[in-house]
């Protein structure tokens, strides 16, 4: 492809595949080099698939599933990602690459800020977004590390609730489709 | 083992501790004991939790504003070998700077022949202005590779190059001295270029002092004496 057409593409749809490849990796600087793949890969490529959009995405989801899987089970462990991972998104393909998954995650967001203090919030973002550890945290926020221990538990439990409560209304509003 | 069969019996609030610990020291673990927590419906229940916030957060604060930096970062790393045109740009490039620098080393020649020899030199610049298609017209070369917006001159005088380009340009020329419009060069000049991008160019000549102020083009060139 040309540079010239390999840059409206990635203008249109950078963002988009950096965000997704951010949900699954959590890491700003593995999603970026993952959508710096695809587009890399774009560059040798003259034939490309009708639905462009879709071939980028399915593209960005493939290669963070495979750096996924050589994780080991440490470091999915460290970074909460769930084993079950792989066959969600495939199950739920359409959904993931639709802006629907979005939306859920914009109502979880909505949802627990309704649900947890900020104080709650702040110790989950520096302890998994910022990657504090519990004691850096304490120190930081001048609490005990009982209490970050309390604030996480606290964040779990309600996002747990949530995300079961949905889990059993799901099969209700799709029965009254 | 046995530790196994306790965490099965554990409490919720005794798994959440072991599970917060377990994922800031995952390396204080076994891998068994991790992949037993994992098998936990509730401990799995809780990490999907986790994951599903943090994806929430993360969202909310995915904003990708630099997308020109992005772009500008993939470009430098990725396709800076990967353009032939760009490959032509610096072959051009290349060959334009020999060509200059060539040009210096003709300009200084011929200054120097025509202060010694003027006579002589005037019959055989003449001769050489007549061989050359330049001086009456621009060559530009049609059968050769350079594109017709570049004009090649060879050995022509300063006053024949300031000339054209002050026409194509609406330039009014001004000359400080006779001795400036001698002056021969080997030049290439763009015609894709500004005017100020061709002074500029002009001005990487050696003793060649170009100024541009409100569309008067001043020609000087610096004299080589030795100052007593």
């Amino acid at each position: 492809m040309k540079k010239k057409e390999i840059e409206i593409l990635f203008r249109q749809h950078y963002a988009q595949m950096t965000r997704q490849a951010r949900m699954l990796l959590y890491d700003d600087e593995e999603a970026r080099d993952v959508v710096s793949e695809v587009f890399a890969t774009l560059i040798k490529t003259d034939i490309l698939p009708k639905n462009i959009e879709s071939y980028l995405m399915a593209s960005v989801r493939n290669r963070c599933l495979n750096l996924l899987e050589h994780k080991d089970v440490r470091a999915k462990f460290e970074h909460a990602y769930t084993l079950d991972l792989r066959q969600e998104i495939q199950e739920n393909d359409e959904d993931f690459l639709s802006n629907s998954v979005e939306q859920q995650l914009q109502q979880i967001m909505a949802f627990a800020k309704r649900q947890l203090t900020g104080q709650t919030l702040m110790v989950f973002h520096m302890r998994h977004i910022d990657g504090m550890k519990y004691q850096e945290i304490a120190d930081q926020l001048g609490i005990s590390r009982v209490m970050v221990y309390k604030h996480l538990a606290k964040a779990m439990n309600t996002i747990k609730e949530y995300n079961n409560q949905k889990k059993y209304l799901e099969p209700l509003d799709k029965g009254r489709l | 083992m046995q530790g196994l069969i306790i965490f099965t019996i554990m409490e919720r609030d005794q798994k959440i501790q072991l599970l917060l610990d377990m994922q800031e020291h995952p390396e204080q673990f076994s891998e068994q004991e991790l992949k037993t927590m994992l098998d936990d419906p509730e401990v799995r229940e809780m990490m999907e939790a986790t994951a599903l916030l943090k994806q929430a957060m993360m969202n909310e604060e995915s904003n990708v504003n630099d997308v020109d930096a992005e772009w500008q970062r993939f470009a430098e790393t990725h396709l800076t070998d990967e353009r032939p045109e760009r490959s032509w740009l610096k072959i051009a490039a290349t060959f334009i700077g020999i060509l200059m620098v060539s040009g210096i080393a003709f300009a200084a020649i011929h200054i120097i022949r025509y202060q010694q020899k003027s006579e002589v030199l005037q019959t055989a610049d003449s001769v050489a202005v007549a061989n050359s298609s330049l001086s009456t017209h621009h060559s530009s070369l049609p059968n050769d590779t350079i594109p017709p917006k570049v004009v090649r001159y060879d050995e022509s005088t300063l006053e024949q190059i300031l000339t054209d380009m002050a026409d194509y340009y609406g330039l009014t020329l001004d000359w400080k001295g006779e001795e400036a419009k001698t002056l021969r060069l080997f030049y290439i000049w763009n015609k894709q270029q500004s005017a100020e991008e061709a002074i500029r160019s002009m001005n990487s000549f050696e003793r060649i002092s170009l100024e541009l102020n409100d569309s008067i083009l001043t020609a000087d060139i610096q004299t080589n004496s030795p100052k007593q």
